[in-house]
């Protein structure tokens, strides 16, 4: 008995360390932290699982989105949901994968083309009911086909992008709270141990902005477009950005007063486990730590990089400054996107686009925006004026492709996609008319006078200056890989302000008066109407002997009702005189 | 259409009983109007004012602004620099309040602009300075606006508003974007920011587009206190916008409750409300009175210098301008703190809301801050005042048919004729008496085209559109007289009667629903004239007729009106000849702002005057002109 046991334990021990060595999936995790431009703290949370194959058997690749993967035949599927928005031009570029206000989810497919509506339905409500979100409204008004931008980050089974098998949506209503932090963090392998047990929600709900991803590409191995036997690859993104400490101004920080607490327990499961702080010479800060530090360098950026699984713990990184808290001007990065609506009142409007931008080389850019059907876009006025202090790039600013898809009527948005060319230094507003449409009265949210939101515009471009860039890494690539030299993702998304747009609202609550008006108006309409159009005119002689006063007119009346019963009465004898001669003839 | 007339052609019996008894009932329904207007403000038949909107939660939080020290500094600070910089002649130190605002992390912008005004030799160039603080986790796509005008005399009112900036910065419950606005050349300067916010060019406003927007604005509290006026015991809510548009009226109601909560006596007009038991008596009745008529005639007549909110209502946005006062008494401790803890009350009220405004009242006026007689109570009165104008319409027009009849003995043929003619000959009085108007209308347009600056000063503009005013009236009077071949008997001057009579009835009944302020005093003032104006026969009929139409005059009636208006404000009564002088330099002044509103506020009163009042008026003097021969 007691044999046996031992010899189970024994096998059992040897089975997990058998497993761990031979284990398939590989988990590393990391957080950046960076002072911004504006000196607000950036925190960048970034957990990466890659497993070689999704099937029955699940390792440290979570099941979940492996089930999705199989079940939807995926190839690529990216959620974000934000709260708050990046500002641009206080903070600089947002850290890629970037995300817009609110939610955010597309996804390209595999297999059978025409399924693919189908299964982007399904999916998108198996995703609302994982992350305990509302999107099912984005399917199908608010669902586009995008051909220029959002197009998959990793390799391709087939190695062509086939632009039938893409699906993007945004939902800028969406509210984003700790019911949607608890499922993201279920699918990290360790989730109280390493830097995960750095995600309280108390402080990223205090912040000024947070955004949680989730993002599952394919990957190849040398970063091929195409391969045989991808990988998958799931990354977890969580950005936090504290806000200015104005009453102490101490600009001194560390992982308790970022997160409300340290780290205790390694990640065992990790590859790596790295804690990144960029170092802002400006400040002089002196990091804590530093023995146990090693200094990195990238594009004359300076790191400093705790690895986790090697410090002695419990681990509190942390920095001190000499210096206080100087709220500075902005110095907006080379190019940034600002949305807002133009016009006021319920009938029409203009939704309009600031792009900016202030390098001294021309930009190539995609402009893409998902408008909803309600909105009844022109597409001949679409226009875009540059001003700048070149003189070559005042006037029109170039727009090298118009891809506009038109909207159906709750069933697809509008789309509108622009290559264009921001000239050197200029301002260029780029604008788009519309109609309000009337909904159905049914369609109206609760709430109904907040008005509709519409998703924001984005813009991709490829940045030339690499350390106009706040967090190194991207879709493919962790920050530590490219300290260690990997290729750094090319492109760059930024997206402009949702926008709220009124749209002429009935007045809800006054329906009763509302039918009281309407049964008025058509009851005294339909009366006239209905004689004057059903009744023939004759021609009526006056009589001269009719009674002209009340009076008369009563007595008359009378007399008439009188003559009335008394011909009846008559009549009745008649019939009664008739009957009783017909009986008297039988009789005889 | 069935009521009027019958199955056989002839008009129901209770028609003829109304055409008999016409003017009795026309004097009869000109009264009731009268009476019911009086009554309405009476408090037993208005209500007390409520709020709709309950996620307001007015007053439900403990202001936690206690910054004196702040507010202060700041004022302090800012009278230093406008001292130092520019001595006497004041000036607006932009590049202090930019380095301000940033300083206590606010989004801080400059907007340029340059307006073209007629009377104004030369641009009008000012810059704005405002702030956007943003709301954490918010997604910036609603924003409230507090605004406060640079001038000389309000450098506190700015100092508490960067306190008050200062503060909300620091406080993490907001869920829309802040925007400060500190505007230079008053109200120019906000018209010129709004547009741009909005992408609204106006031609003779050139406003530099924003570097910032903080989405759909759902408020804007406007602050404009006097410089030296503390202690204050009096909060002024001023809520009358352009073309008569009133915020909505949970925004006024709010503004109320909260000044209260700082124990400061709200007012409207500077009147305060009567007390409690005085409302229900004579005292407090006449006070009632005189709130409603300011209101009224505010409406009627607003103008962009009622305050910076009065230029919001074009872009739907719900802005009220609050102005503390003192009046010298000590009895209240109030100052700068207490407004910062009154607008911090505002704000995060406003900062509840989940929708836009939509819940309460957006047509009322106000006997006292507590009352409110809403459109429903209040247009009775103008069908009550219309109708004498309606039914004279009517009788005339069947006295018409019937003249007709009596008179022609021939067929039924000859008789139409005469009637078809006659309503053509008046025609082209109407098209002349209408392109007066218009003419009158772009007269402005002409003489001041807004790109090429023509130096035109207010007594030139004035002067031109007063000549072509009291020229234009003697047209019609040549065209009779020249066109002899027309016969413009009494007949067709009856046809004119119906139609002058018919289109101010609906020109009124139209603008009563948008501006019931100017819609009622046009009614009680040229209704009964209109009514009794015929072509006279007799000497002294013709005269006083004319006298009073002379009076109706758009231009005589602005001067007589001011005239009285001043001659009653006046402490020391007047000799007669410098009231003449400032009654017509006063009528100088609003003319040419009535066009100034309209150029650059898109103020309709001009048009409304020029357009709707004046070929009326012409058409009435034609009628009492006419001679027959």
């Amino acid at each position: 008995m007691w044999l046996t046991r031992f010899l189970l334990c024994a096998l059992l021990c040897f089975h997990r360390l058998f497993v761990a060595d031979a284990r398939s999936d590989v988990y590393s995790e990391e957080l950046v932290i960076k002072r911004l431009p504006s000196q607000n703290m950036a925190a960048h949370f970034r957990f990466t699982t890659t497993s070689a194959e999704l099937g029955v058997h699940y390792d440290l690749f979570p099941r979940v989105i492996g089930e999705f993967v199989t079940t939807y035949n995926l190839s690529e599927l990216h959620l974000s949901l934000t709260q708050g928005i990046w500002r641009t031009d206080y903070w600089g570029f947002a850290p890629q994968p970037s995300s817009p206000s609110g939610a955010q989810v597309y996804a390209w497919f595999d297999g059978d083309s025409s399924s693919v509506d189908e299964r982007w339905a399904n999916l998108v409500h198996s995703l609302s009911g994982f992350f305990c979100t509302s999107l099912l409204q984005i399917v199908p008004g608010l669902t586009a086909r995008p051909q220029l931008s959002f197009r998959p980050a990793g390799a391709v089974s087939t190695g062509i992008v086939d632009f039938s098998m893409g699906r993007y949506a945004a939902l800028s209503s969406e509210p984003v709270c700790t019911e949607n932090l608890t499922p993201w963090k279920k699918l990290l392998p360790c989730k109280e141990a390493g830097i995960s047990s750095l995600l309280h929600p108390i402080k990223f709900y205090e912040a000024q902005y947070h955004s949680l991803s989730v993002d599952v590409i394919q990957l190849c191995p040398n970063g091929a477009s195409t391969c045989a036997r991808p990988n998958w690859q799931v990354s977890q993104n969580l950005l936090v950005v504290t806000d200015l400490p104005l009453g102490s101004k101490v600009l001194n920080w560390n992982l308790r007063s970022l997160f409300d607490g340290e780290i205790y327990k390694k990640c065992d499961l990790a590859k790596s486990s790295h804690i990144l702080a960029e170092v802002d010479d400006q400040l002089n800060p002196e990091y804590s730590h530093t023995p146990d530090a090693t200094l990195k360098f990238r594009d004359g950026r300076k790191f400093v990089s705790f690895d986790v699984s090697k410090t002695k713990l419990p681990l509190n990184v942390g920095a001190k400054y000499k210096d206080r808290l100087k709220v500075k001007s902005p110095n907006p990065p080379s190019i940034s996107i600002h949305s807002y609506i133009g016009g006021s009142g319920q009938q029409d409007g203009q939704i309009v686009t600031r792009l900016v931008n202030r390098d001294e080389a021309n930009h190539r850019a995609v402009y893409t925006h998902v408008i909803p059907w309600f909105l009844r876009v022109y597409y001949h006025t679409i226009e875009m004026d540059c001003e700048g202090g070149n003189s070559n790039a005042i006037g029109e600013g170039v727009i090298q492709t118009k891809k506009f898809t038109p909207a159906k009527d709750r069933g697809a948005p509008y789309l509108l996609e622009l290559d264009v060319n921001l000239p050197a230094q200029s301002t260029c507003h780029l604008s788009i008319d519309f109609d309000k449409s009337f909904l159905r009265w049914t369609e109206y949210p609760p709430d109904a006078n907040k008005g509709f939101f519409v998703p924001p515009p984005s813009l991709v471009f490829r940045p030339t200056d690499w350390s106009n860039v706040t967090v190194l890494g991207g879709q493919r690539t962790t920050t530590m890989e490219e300290l260690n030299g990997a290729v750094t993702s090319p492109l760059v998304v930024m997206y402009g302000e949702a926008l709220l747009v009124s749209l002429p609202t009935p007045d809800f609550s006054m329906p009763y008066n509302v039918i009281c008006l309407v049964c008025t108006v058509i009851a005294l309409c339909f009366g006239p109407i209905h004689s004057l159009t059903t009744k023939c005119l004759l021609l009526k002689f006056e009589d001269k002997d009719a009674p002209q006063t009340l009076l008369g007119k009563l007595k008359a009346k009378l007399m008439k009702i009188v003559d009335k019963v008394r011909r009846k009465g008559k009549a009745v004898e008649s019939a009664d005189v008739k009957k009783k001669d017909e009986v008297s003839k039988k009789t005889d | 259409m069935r009521s009027l007339t019958r199955s056989d052609g002839r008009p129901p019996k209770w028609l003829n009983g109304l055409r008999r008894k016409a003017n009795a009932l026309c004097a009869l329904l000109y009264v009731a109007g009268l009476i019911y207007l009086a009554c309405i403000v009476w408090p037993s038949f208005n209500d007390r004012t409520y709020f709709s909107e309950n996620a307001l939660l007015p007053g439900l939080v403990d202001d936690e602004f206690v910054h004196r020290e702040r507010t202060n500094t700041f004022a302090k600070q800012l009278r230093e620099v406008v001292q130092t910089r520019y001595g006497k002649e004041y000036g607006m130190p932009h590049d202090w309040l930019l380095e301000q605002l940033e300083s206590i992390g606010l989004e801080a912008y400059a907007q340029n602009f340059t307006a073209f005004l007629p009377g104004i030799s030369g641009a009008v160039e000012g810059t704005n300075i405002f702030a956007v603080m943003r709301a954490a986790r918010a997604p910036s796509v609603e924003s409230i606006v507090v605004a406060v005008p640079f001038r000389s005399n309000t450098l506190g009112s700015i100092g508490l508003a960067l306190s008050l900036a200062s503060f909300c910065r620091e406080q993490i419950y907001w869920s829309k974007d802040l925007i400060f606005v500190f505007t230079e050349h008053e109200t120019i300067g906000m018209q010129a920011w709004l547009s741009a916010y909005h992408r609204l060019p106006i031609s003779s406003l050139k406003a530099d587009p924003l570097a910032a927007h903080g989405g759909a604005i759902q408020a804007a509290l406007a602050l404009e206190a006097t410089d030296g006026s503390t202690p204050f015991s009096n909060v002024d809510i001023r809520y009358n916008m352009i073309n008569g548009q009133l915020p909505n009226l949970d925004l006024v109601n709010l503004l109320v409750k909260m000044t209260e909560k700082e124990a400061l006596v709200p007012t409207l007009y500077m009147q305060e409300d009567p007390h409690g038991q005085d409302l229900y008596t004579e005292k407090g009745y006449w006070k009632l009175a005189k709130t409603s008529f300011k209101g009224i005639v505010a409406q009627a007549f607003s103008r962009a210098d009622s305050g910076l909110h009065s230029v919001f209502g074009a872009y739907g946005v719900q802005a009220v301008t609050i102005s503390p006062y003192g009046k010298g008494r000590t009895k209240s401790q109030g100052g700068w703190v207490d407004i910062g803890r009154l607008l911090e009350g505002g704000l995060r009220s406003v900062n509840n809301l989940l929708e836009k405004f939509h819940q309460s009242f957006f047509f009322y006026f106000l006997p006292s801050t507590h009352r409110y007689v809403s459109i429903g109570v209040f247009m009775p009165a103008i069908g009550l005042l219309m109708g004498p104008v309606l039914i004279k319409a009517l009788c005339v027009w069947l006295d018409l048919n019937d003249e007709g009849e009596s008179s022609a003995d021939g067929d039924a043929k000859a008789k139409k004729e005469t009637k078809s003619e006659s309503a053509l000959a008046v025609l082209p009085l109407i098209v002349i008496a209408h392109s007066c108007g218009a003419l009158l209308y772009f007269l402005p347009y002409l003489l001041f085209n807004a790109q090429a600056s023509i130096s035109t000063n207010d007594q030139q503009l004035f002067q031109a559109i007063a000549t072509i005013a009291i020229t234009l009236p003697i047209c019609p009077w040549i065209i009779q007289r020249n066109l002899a071949d027309k016969d413009f008997g009494v007949p067709s001057m009856v046809v004119l009667r119906v139609v002058a009579l018919l289109e101010l009835a609906l020109i009124v009944g139209v603008t009563a629903v948008l501006n019931f302020g100017i819609a009622v005093l046009v009614a009680i003032f040229v209704a009964p004239i209109s009514t009794i104006t015929i072509p006279f026969r007799s000497k002294i009929g013709w005269a006083l007729n004319s006298m009073a139409l002379v009076l109706l005059h758009p231009l005589v009636a602005c001067c007589v009106a001011l005239g009285v208006y001043t001659a009653l404000t006046v402490p020391v009564p007047p000799t007669p000849s410098w009231l003449a002088q400032r009654a017509f330099e006063q009528t100088v002044d609003v003319t040419v702002g009535f066009i100034r509103d309209s150029l650059v506020y898109q103020s309709h009163l001009y048009a409304f005057f020029t357009l709707a009042l004046f070929p009326i008026w012409m058409m009435f003097w034609t009628i009492v002109h006419h001679r027959s021969e």
